[in-house]
């Protein structure tokens, strides 16, 4: 019996064939999340929602951070990197302890396998993440960065008005001296379908992977494939259960160059929700259905055609029933 | 000067977060671009990089500089649509070496929308226009967390009447909150004056030309 492992494996066999012939590169990733709670604003622990539409959306900062995590896990499995380090990692990261780290403690973790690492440059040329996602050596009189590639120019959004409860819940234990425990309200994402846009800038790729001493020798379109595959691998085989990723599937991956990069029209989920004959979409079936009103439109305006399309991963073959 | 020629364009974004230029992390955004925000859109098109140093990581770029001087580069600038802000709750850090965290409530512009005209002598022209429809590098509203895209470049026949930004001495209050366009005498930043941005309503006027460099 096949296990999931090795299904999604499979699934990430076909290489994606991105040009480099144009400027800028899309990829679309689009995931599920269910009785889920995705990147919590600081401040008051709530989920980030867009008032008019009742759209809920999430960071650029917190899907980067768990793309982050797939890249390093397709690097190995998937491009036989031996010891593939990523830069920006939390503390306790088998355990996503949560707790994030000083640029000595992160840097003294990597000089275990690394151990001639000195400078910000070093550690750009080893780490995995930072020329796709740039970096700040963040050092005292040792100014160093580099700008990302690939950036969200859409934040993940729910294409869709999502329900959100607020769930009383108790701690299980009292604090210290305590003489019982607390009480919280937490909300919850019930359904949401994210649609993430993110725009790879080809020129600033090539600049940023020219001298990589790990990742050595590497097109473009190597560097897109441990994206695209990283990003995947994210949200199936590695998936955490940590709080912020507990309950969230992907459902595909699709990569492309702009057929005419000068004709842009920068579709948004949120001016998009219009179409949908019900914007409140609350389960996968109502989902696929919503897709095909949305998608369709989303890609026209960001230049994708079959004929320039660099490839795809896809869950039950969600896109070719939607986009065809 | 030459002949002096135009070219028109859209600056669209999901957010924009044009920082007051003595704060770093950029917590609340102006209105609009300043003449010298545009400048970096226009150096980031032509693909002019600017050279970092150790001591200094974010140089002003002396070849956009030089591209500006030759080619005698003037911008004008409005908002198209209402200008909302959007508020995002975010950590940041406060010392970079010491790991010091703190929350920060940024309020950047949503959705905006901006029209912007550039005049410039006729040989710098057509290597802008070819710039601006296939821009070199990403094109930042403000910061790099803040993506935007350059749509609808053309030369226009005409010169409309509209709610163009204007230069000002003091702070005016206006609808929109100021940008500051900061010239520098080689020690600290100067502060030349407000770029106000008003509302789509406001009194119609001729573009404000502005140079983007002191």
């Amino acid at each position: 019996m096949k296990n999931k492992q090795n299904k999604s494996a499979e699934e990430l066999v076909k290489d994606f064939n991105f040009s480099d012939n144009t400027q800028n590169a899309y990829i679309l990733f689009g995931w599920e999340g269910i009785e889920c709670r995705p990147n919590l604003d600081p401040f008051d622990g709530t989920l980030r929602m867009y008032d008019e539409t009742q759209q809920v959306w999430t960071t650029d900062v917190h899907i980067k951070h768990h793309a982050r995590r797939g890249i390093q896990a397709a690097a190995e499995l998937d491009f036989k990197v031996k010891n593939p380090e990523i830069y920006y990692e939390k503390q306790g990261s088998e355990e996503e302890g949560g707790k994030a780290r000083s640029v000595d403690t992160r840097v003294a973790a990597i000089k275990k396998n690394y151990p001639k690492i000195k400078t910000g440059d070093d550690v750009y040329k080893t780490c995995l993440d930072i020329p796709l996602f740039g970096f700040v050596w963040a050092k005292k009189g040792e100014n160093f960065s580099r700008n990302g590639a690939i950036n969200t120019i859409l934040r993940p959004t729910t294409f869709h008005a999502a329900e959100t409860l607020s769930l009383g819940r108790n701690n299980a234990f009292a604090n210290n001296g305590a003489e019982a425990s607390g009480s919280a309200t937490v909300t919850s994402l019930e359904y949401g379908y994210f649609l993430a846009l993110f725009e790879v800038n080809i020129p600033t790729l090539k600049e940023n992977t020219a001298n990589h001493g790990v990742f050595k020798n590497k097109s473009v379109n190597d560097w897109l494939n441990l994206m695209v595959k990283g990003l995947w691998r994210a949200y199936t085989t590695h998936r955490y259960s940590s709080f912020t990723q507990r309950g969230q599937y992907a459902q595909f991956v699709l990569g492309w160059n702009p057929k005419d990069e000068s004709n842009i029209d920068p579709v948004h989920p949120r001016n998009l929700i219009e179409l949908l004959p019900n914007p409140n979409i609350r389960n996968s079936k109502e989902a696929k259905e919503g897709l095909k009103a949305v998608l369709p439109k989303l890609l026209e305006g960001w230049q994708y055609s079959k004929e320039t399309e660099a490839g795809r991963i896809e869950k039950k073959g969600i896109l070719t029933e939607v986009i065809s | 000067m030459g002949e002096r020629k135009y070219i028109r364009f859209r600056l669209w974004g999901e957010a924009a977060m044009w920082k007051h230029p003595s704060e770093a992390l950029g917590h609340f955004s102006g209105a609009g671009p300043s003449p010298s925000n545009i400048a970096g859109i226009l150096g980031a098109s032509l693909g002019l990089k600017i050279e970092p140093t150790p001591e200094n990581p974010r140089p002003v770029s002396q070849t956009l500089i030089e591209w500006l001087k030759i080619h005698q580069v003037k911008v004008a600038s409005r908002l198209v649509n209402k200008g909302y802000r959007i508020s995002t709750n975010v950590n940041a850090m406060k010392f970079v070496d010491q790991f010091v965290t703190f929350r920060l409530q940024r309020r950047s512009m949503d959705l905006p929308e901006y029209e912007v005209l550039v005049e410039l002598n006729k040989e710098g022209h057509k290597e802008l226009i070819n710039a601006l429809k296939k821009p070199y590098y990403q094109i930042y509203l403000g910061d790099s967390n803040h993506l935007g895209k350059i749509l609808e470049v053309k030369t226009p026949t005409s010169l409309e009447d509209s709610n163009w930004a204007y230069k000002t001495n003091e702070l005016e209050m206006e609808e929109y909150v100021w940008n500051t366009k900061f010239g520098t005498n080689g020690h600290r930043l100067v502060r030349e004056g407000y770029w106000t941005y008003p509302a789509p309503s406001s009194k119609k006027t001729q573009p404000n030309f502005e140079s983007c460099i002191t």
